[in-house]
This record gives structure tokens, sequence and C-alpha cells, in this order.
């Protein structure tokens, strides 16, 4: 391990070396990528020289970097729904080049489901991963008419919902905590809104949706499955604008707009409305309830100059609910503030600062002795320094260095009041400290193979006050190969070790806004996971249709459950209900995109399988994850009838939930107690639903101030799909046993008002 | 007490849930599983009260089966304590029930270890079952009321004064006999308490029972009479019976965890390796509060 790992580190080093000296000879085209119409950078846009393989693409914040030998050049920009564009440039010294790429007129009524170069499916040396435009997301019909990312990004292969309609989603068999939610860079710790209904993000304020599954870069890290990235808009530059909608639970409002030349924001908020509804019941108790969740999306950049700018980024988001006796609240806030510099045109740095927390809050008031609360939660600060150095074509590399502080907040709470005679209980803060490096290199090897390797180092301390208490290291290799045939086809492999440190404390397989993290300790090892995988990607017609097969096997270790009947909320002893063990999931992947045109959208097929062995559990056989289920099926298609209507349809289907159901009982008291069958040996029947949308556009398309109607039917044809299976007694007759279905939904319509000016 | 604040807190959330899921409903569905392997139960109790105590002995069934439970009869039933030794013949009229002589009673701070021998899987050997249980010292109760319920119009509470041992965490369970007759007769009744976040082990005016009084079988008329039963039980015991309760019900995916079996004390103790065994054996005090509503 030792050796291969100086290798790598060789390997880095020697092309540094050769990089650097070729560096007298060429000159840099540098510069940003933009939407003409308003001002926001295009994140993945592709620019290649033309007449060469060589080539690159924007990084998150639009920039683009290209060393090439002295002399004069044609630069080919594209972006899929953009007018392409090309660029002469006359290359003798350093040239900063900024273009702004027109969207094409057609489709700017189009939904783009994938926003960037045409072919970057095939090009791109990255695999297992999967991006959304925001138009992609919100043409997907939605439970309530609520757009929602997550529900999304659930049905894209690999992925998949944890139960009916909530946020919690598995990627490849892993567990809903193994996957990492940022929103700019800062960690979302609960990404629901009531209980799981809807997700925290507001599509409005949203730019890009990228899910990485695997091959997840060296920066990134801290969690076992996935991370799902998402950047927000940052503001219209060009001109003031507005975007909002009132639907039938909520209504959200979007402001944007330039602040002098050099600097752009943006505000966006909703809030549902259902206790307003509650004030017209004749209820006393209800008419006095709360019942809502808000969030608020802020953003202001400001361009000091060509080789700086800064972002200003923040999320905050509750909800709340309240009945005369009873209440609790719950919520995230993020804030990042971030600086572009540019040491060079060659080298692009981010410095990042992130604040996140998560916290809830439960109180009862039955009386002045007997009123009580409860508090927990967690919070972040990190810093973050991300270097990109582009010295040529042929290499891109990475590298940087973050830290994070986390602070647990196991609980605190008690009696309320000088009358309570409930006592005060508070868990001692909890610290831990990460510590990351990272390097990595994207290197073209000709014009047909790209190689990707890098390395993350992560220090773990597990802190209590001002002593570590615990102290882990991990090295985590990234590694992936892309041969790419033609224009049209590759085949690409990827290697990627993952960690996660800190875990979340659930006895539920959907997740609750109750859970608890935890983090690694002695007696807690970090969870690893080792994931290769393999793909084939194909694009036909003009890169119209885009054909994607991946096959992948994870091997996971010192993998976290919990021992039966867990007590994990206000334990004291919280390590003493884990039980270690491993797993590995399988799959192959299959997607058919099609990505632009009046008639887009995709159909993905995931075949898979994902098991444990956890001491204790099932009498330490191996048994199926909460997750598996072999068979997932999603067809999701948007066509543009007319210039005024758009039809949606998506249909998910996927194999029943594993469950864990009773084979035997005995008598106490009177009642039958069961006795289970191993650990999820069977499964809840086969899940399936239909949900479609249109939307009705009800102004001119040469009118500013533009509106439309959106009608949605959620579950169209009244599937019962299971939400839960209760057993029961008879009432009539006692000794006989009967199993109960809960089905949360049969199918709901809802109606929505956008508009924008 | 320990559960009152889980309850409450789980109160807002059930309701938010309830809200939530307007169009929820539920429906039968058939379920076809494999039934498991029979095993044997064991359920029995010896408590302060001077009464004849019982052990229940009978065998589980498939989960769907439609007839009671079978007895194990003509077993060897013992409870032993210090150096004494208490037998259980079996019931003449209620085969597979146990009982002790009617003058028994256990003893606050002993432990009692139950034995049971028997063929249960015909092999013609005999098989030795055991568990032990600590009876742990009762709680003082001063008096109980019935008061009106913050939590709805409709309810009456019946509140209990009173202080459970100073040492460690105590665990209790509570009975209300409504005229005479068992208010919490059965497992989703049985009511489980503990004091380790009561301030000072002291209960003043906690409610322990809530009782619609929009409901006949609640509804409280002047001159009935309210007894109150406070047993003060062990740790293990109060675990077996809120997991017993909790599997009973059915698991949710938000609020639950995987189902999982109930664990048991009873050891087998010729085959120390057989997991299959169901029941649980435990030693109780009690103490009572009666009074008259009016």
């Amino acid at each position: 391990m030792k050796y291969s790992r100086k290798i790598i580190l060789f390997t880095f080093l020697v092309a540094c070396s050769i990089s650097l000296a070729a560096q007298d000879r060429k000159a840099t085209v540098s510069g940003n990528i933009r939407d003409a119409a308003n001002g926001e950078d295009l994140i993945g846009a592709s620019i290649m020289v033309e007449g060469t393989s060589g080539g690159t693409i924007t990084n998150a914040y639009g920039y683009y970097s290209i060393s090439l030998p002295k002399g004069k050049y044609r630069l080919i920009i594209s972006y899929i729904g953009y007018a392409r564009k090309t660029m002469p440039v006359d290359l003798n010294t350093d040239t900063k080049l900024n273009i702004s790429l027109e969207p094409e007129a057609r489709q700017i009524a189009e939904v783009i489901i994938s926003a960037e170069g045409k072919n970057a499916n095939v090009a791109k040396p990255e695999m297992s991963v999967e991006k959304l435009s925001a138009k992609a997301i919100k043409s997907v019909p939605a439970l309530m008419g609520e757009v929602d990312v997550i529900k999304a990004v659930q049905m894209l292969p690999g992925v998949q919902s944890t139960a009916e309609g909530t946020s919690g989603f598995s990627v490849r068999g892993g567990g809903y905590d193994q996957n990492l939610i940022l929103l700019d860079e800062a960690a979302v710790y609960s990404a629901s809104h009531l209980m799981g209904f809807f997700s925290v993000f507001n599509n409005d304020a949203i730019k890009d949706v990228t899910l990485y599954k695997g091959d997840i870069p060296a920066s990134f890290g801290g969690r076992l499955s996935s991370l799902l990235d998402i950047r927000s808009k940052d503001g219209n530059n060009q001109k003031y604008a507005a975007a909002g909608g009132l639907g039938l639970i909520s209504s959200r409002l979007t402001l944007e707009g330039p602040l002098g030349d050099k600097a752009s924001a943006i505000v966006s908020g909703r809030r549902t409305y259902a206790d307003v509804f509650l004030n017209f019941t004749n209820d006393d108790d209800l008419k006095n309830s709360t019942l809502y969740f808000y969030d608020m999306n802020a953003k202001v950049n400001y361009r000091i100059d060509d080789n700086n700018r800064i972002f200003l980024a923040g999320y905050f988001g509750r909800d709340k609910f309240g009945m005369s006796i009873a209440g609790m609240s719950f919520g995230n806030k993020t804030i990042t503030a971030r600086w572009n510099h540019l040491f060079s045109p060659t080298l692009f740095s981010n410095f990042t600062l992130i604040g996140s927390t998560y916290d809830y809050y439960v109180k009862s008031e039955l009386s002045e002795s007997l009123s009580q609360e409860l508090t927990s939660g967690l919070r972040d600060y990190g810093l973050k320094a991300d270097f990109s150095y582009m010295p040529n074509t042929l290499h891109t590399f990475k590298f940087g260095y973050n830290f994070t502080l986390h602070t647990f907040l196991p609980g605190e709470g008690g009696g309320i009041g000088s009358e309570a005679m409930i006592g005060r209980i508070k868990f001692p803060e909890e610290y831990a400290l990460e510590n990351v490096l990272y390097a990595t290199n994207e290197t073209n090897l000709g014009s047909k193979l790209k190689l990707k390797y890098g390395l993350r180092y992560t220090s773990f301390d597990n802190l209590k006050k001002s002593s570590i208490s615990f102290h882990q290291q991990q090295f985590e290799p990234r590694a992936g190969i892309t041969y790419i045939f033609d224009n049209h086809q590759s085949v690409k492999a990827s290697y990627s070790r993952t960690a996660q440190f800190i875990q979340l404390a659930s006895n539920s397989t959907s997740g609750s806004p109750f859970d608890l993290w935890f983090q690694a300790s002695e007696n807690v090892k970090p969870q690893k996971c080792d994931q290769y995988a393999l793909g084939y990607f194909r694009n036909f017609a003009d890169d119209k249709y885009e054909l994607s097969a991946e096959i992948y096997y994870k091997n996971m270790t010192d993998v976290v459950d919990f021992k039966d009947h867990a007590e994990l909320m206000l334990n004291p002893n919280l390590e003493q209900e884990l039980r270690f063990g491993k797993g590995y999931s399988y799959g192959l992947e299959l997607m058919l995109r099609k990505s632009f045109g009046t008639f887009n959208g995709w159909i993905s097929y995931t075949l898979s399988k994902s098991l444990r062995q956890i001491e204790s559990i099932n009498n330490n056989k191996w048994y199926r994850s909460p997750y598996d289920k072999p068979h997932n099926l999603s067809v999701v298609g948007t066509f543009d009838a007319s210039d005024k209507l758009s039809l949606s349809a998506n249909w998910i289907y996927s194999t029943g939930t594993p469950i864990t159901y009773p084979t035997g009982r005995f008598q106490i008291e009177d009642s039958y107690v069961p006795i289970y069958s191993g650990r999820n040996e069977y499964r809840f029947p086969a899940y399936h639903r239909l949900d479609l949308s249109a939307t009705w556009k009800l102004s001119a398309p040469t009118s500013r101030f533009k509106s439309e109607l959106n009608f949605s039917l959620y579950n169209a044809y009244g599937r019962h799909n299971a939400w839960a299976i209760f057993f029961r007694q008879d009432a009539e007759n006692p000794d006989v046993s009967y199993a109960e279905k809960l089905y949360l939904f049969s199918f709901i319509p809802s109606i929505t008002w956008n508009f924008n000016f | 007490m320990k559960n009152i604040p889980f309850i409450y807190f789980l109160t807002p959330i059930i309701l938010l849930t309830l809200l939530l899921l307007p169009s929820s409903c539920k429906e039968n569905i058939d379920i076809n599983t494999d039934d498991a392997p029979v095993r044997i139960v064991i359920y029995g109790a010896i408590s302060s009260d001077t009464t004849a105590h019982k052990v229940l002995i009978t065998r589980s069934a498939g989960f769907f089966s439609t007839s009671k439970p079978q007895a194990v009869s003509h077993a060897d039933v013992h409870i032993t304590h210090a150096s004494d030794t208490i037998r259980l013949n079996e019931d003449a009229e209620h085969p597979g029930t146990y009982l002790t002589a009617p003058d028994v009673y256990g003893i606050a701070g002993e432990t009692y270890t139950l034995h049971v021998t028997t063929d249960f899987d015909n092999s013609g050997k005999k098989e030795t079952y055991e568990a032990s249980s600590f009876l742990p010292h009762p709680s003082r109760l001063d008096s109980m009321a019935v008061e009106p319920s913050p939590l709805a119009k409709q309810f009456l509470q019946v509140s209990i004064w009173g202080e459970t041992p100073s040492e460690g965490v105590n665990y209790l369970s509570l009975q209300l006999y409504h005229n005479g007759v068992l208010f919490n007769d059965s497992l989703s009744g049985f009511s489980t308490a503990n004091d380790e976040y009561l301030a000072g082990h002291i209960f003043n005016g906690v409610p322990a029972f809530m009782l619609n009084q929009e409901r006949e079988r609640s509804k409280l008329n002047p001159g009935d009479t309210l007894l109150l039963q406070v047993s003060s039980i062990t740790h293990d015991y109060a675990t077996f019976m809120e997991n017993a309760q909790w599997e009973s019900h059915g698991s949710v995916p938000m609020f639950g965890g995987p189902p999982a079996n109930v664990p048991s004390n009873i050891r087998c103790t010729t085959h120390p390796e057989m997991q299959a065994i169901s029941g649980f054996f435990t030693a109780f005090s009690i103490r009572r509060l009666e009074m008259i509503y009016y």
C-alpha cells in the first residue's frame, strides 16, 4: 500500500515538472463564460481549440483557462441550450477573453435536461455523475406542485427514494446519511421540510445540480456514497428581474438584479400556509396552531477586478409546528463567503469560509409542573482553499486544503420553570476537527486517452474539550481513465475510496428531523468504501441522444448499524447501541437521455443488489440492506406541444422495499407478540406510480410579464403503494391476526401559478 | 418519569404527520410467509402480594394461526430464592398454567429464580429452562386525584403523589381498576415509567392515566371506585414489555427501527446455544391507592 502511494506521488510530481518546463513557450487564454441574458456564469461549458483535440470546460465559477503554444487559434464555445460561438484568438501573450453565450431562441422555451457541452458525457474524464438543470427539475411533475430537486434526483439511475414521499435517498445501496449534500459548498445536514415531504431547496434559486454517485472528486469527501453538489444562482447582472409562484400549499418569490456595474444579488424565499387555512376552522385549538415552513436563499457577488471576485451566500430555513399543548421546530442555516482569485491566468483559486447549523426544538406545555423542552443539533465552521492549475491543454492540477470544526449538541432539555417536576439534563457538547489535503491531476495522453488520479488525506480528531481523545487518518485514492473512441463514444473506468467520520443515529429507514449525528471515536471506526466502476458512453443523432451503461461494485467496511430495539434519543451511552460489520453492493445502470428538442427526457434502469453483515444482527448472517431494490425503472418525459402548452409525465417502478415480516407469534397479557423472520427476508409489494403535469403559458412570448399555470396530478392512477404494513388482532376474534397496509397518497391534483418579469 | 416526556415529545410529531397525510388510508393486504419453528413460551412472575403466583407455559404458533396457544403440560416448575424452593403445580382447569400455593409472597431485595423442566421437543430427554429476577423495593404512594386534563377537554387525568426509592433509576408499571375492573387490561395498555428525569425522585401530581369521558368504558360517575396499583419492576422487565408493545403495534418507517424479536431472559441450561425461547420471568413489588370519585 505504501509503495503504491509513492508511485502516485512520484507520477504527480513528474507530470508537474514536465508541464512547468514547457511554460515559457506558451501563452494563456482565460476568462469566464456567461449567459448573455442574465450574466450567470455557465458551469461546465465546453471550450475547444479548433483543429486540435485540446480543450477544457469551465469550472464551478464559469472560469476557464487554456495554455497553448503561441499562435493563432479559433476557440469553439458550446453549451447545451445556447448558440455555439467561435472566437478567433491571436495568442502572442496571455489573453483575457470573457465570452457571453446567447440562449438559442427556440430552446429558451424547452427543457434542457443536462446543462453542459454537447458531448460532455462522452468526453469528460468523469463517470457516475448526473447533472440536472433547474429547468429539467421544474418540468418533473411534483407532489402538490412543489418543484423539488431531490424528487428529480430520485429518478436518476442508481438513486432511489428511501420511502414514499420523502426527501431521503439512497445511492447505489448506501444509506441516506451517506450522501454529502452541499449548498454553495456548505453541508446541509437535514434536507427535508415537513417530515420529508419536501426538500429544503427552492428551485428558483438553483443554478446547477450535480450528483456524484461514485468517482467523487478528491476535493470532496466525508461521506461514503455520494455527493450532491447544488450551486445557487449568482443573480442577474443585466437587469432587474422577478419570478414567483402561488401554489396550493406555498408561495414563493425571487428578486434579482445588478448592484452597479460590478455586483449582482438574488433573494429568494418561500413559505407554506397550511396554518392560514387552520384559521377557518371552528376548533380553537386548531385556530391557534402553527404549521408551516419557510426558507430563504440570498446571494450577492462583487467583481472587484478581473482577478478577484467575492460571493456571500446564505440559506435560512425552518419548519414550525405548534399547538396549545406542544410544538416543535427544526431547520438549517448555512452561510458561505467565497473569494475567487487569479494568481495568474493559469492558476485559479477559491477560498471559502463556511458555516452550517442544524437544530431542532421540541416543547410540551401540559401544565406548569409538566412543561418541558428538548433541543439538539450540530454546527460546522470551515475553511477551504482550492486551487486549479492549468499549465496547458494536457494537464489540470487541482489541489487544496480544508478544515472543518464540527460541534455536536447531543441534547439539552427537561422541565421548564421553577414549578417543573421534571429535572434538567444537558449532554456535553462534543467537537471534532477534520483537516484535509488533496491533490489531483487530469491529463490527456494523446487525443484518445484521459487519465485522472488523485489522493485525499483526511486527519480526523475527536476532541473532548481541549484534549484530543481520538485521532484517525485516512488516505483516499481516487483514479479514473477514459478512452475516447471518437466524438460519440467512450469507455471509462474509475476507482475511489471514501471514508465517513460522522454518521447519523437514526432508528428510521427514511429519516426524521430528530436524528442525531455522532462522530468516530475509540469505539467507532470511520466507515470506508472502495468503489469500482466501468462504463460505456455513446451519443447518437448529433448528440441528441445519450446512452450510458455503468456497472459498479462497492465494498464497505466498518459499516455502522444499530442493535435491535436501540435507544438513540437522549442516550448517554449511545455507542453501546451500535453494531459494526461490512456490506457490499453491485449493480448495472442504464440511462438513455434526450437532452434537448421539443420532446426530451430520460429512461433509467438499475439492476442492483445490496447486502450487509453486522455483528449480532440477523444471527450474524448476511441480510438485505433496507435499500436493496433489484429493479428500478424511471421514465421521465417532457413534450412542448406548442408555444403555449408543455406536457410532462414520469413513471416509476421499483421492486418492493425489503421488510421483516412476522412468521410466528406468542401470547402474553392476552395479546400476541410477533416472532419475526430473518432481517429483511421479505419485501413490500412492488412500487409504481405515474405523475402527470401540464403547463399552459398565459402570456405572449414577447410580453415582459410572463405567467403560466401548471396543473399536476401525482399518482395519476391512484396506486395504493404501501408506506407501512401493520399487523393487527381482529377485534371480534382476537386469535385471528391480519395485515393492514397504510398508504399515503391516492392521486393528488394541484395547480400552481408561476410568473416572471 | 422517562416515558412521560417521550410520549409528549412524540405527540406533536404524530399530530403533524396526521395533518400531513390527509389522503392516507389503510386497507387489508394478504401476506404469505413461512411459519417460524415452534418455540417454548414461558411467562410468569412473583410479586410482593400474598397470593397464588402464576407461570404460563405455551407453544408459539404461525403468525396467521387462528387458534389459541397450545399449552405445555406436565412440566416441573419451581422458584428458588436464597435456600427456599417454591413449587408450582399445574392448574387442572387451565392446562399450561402453573400456580404457587396461595400463601406465597415475594420479599423486596431478594432474587428469585424460575426453573422449568420439560421435554418440549419430544426428544425423550427433558430440557431445563431458567430465569432470575431481583424483586425491587416499592415506591411510597401518598395520594391520588382525578382532575381535568390539559390534553383535551373530554379527558380526566388520574394524578398521583409520592416518591420512588432514592437509589438509582426506578421502573414502575401502573394499573388502574375502575369499579374493580382492570382498565388497562391488555399489552397495549400496559403502562411503564421510570424516574430517570424526575427531580428528587418525587412525583408531585404526575398524570398516570387519561380517562376519556366520551367513552363508556372510561367514563367516571359519582361513587365510582378507582384503585391505582403501582408496581416496582426491574429495568429488564420494563424493557421487555416496551419492546413487546412496540412490536405488537408494527413499525412505521419514520419512527421506528427495523422489527426485531423481543429478547427473553429465559435460558435453556441443558442447551445453552438455544436462542428460540420467548417470554419472561420477573419479580415485582406492589403498592396501591384507592379513592371514590365524586
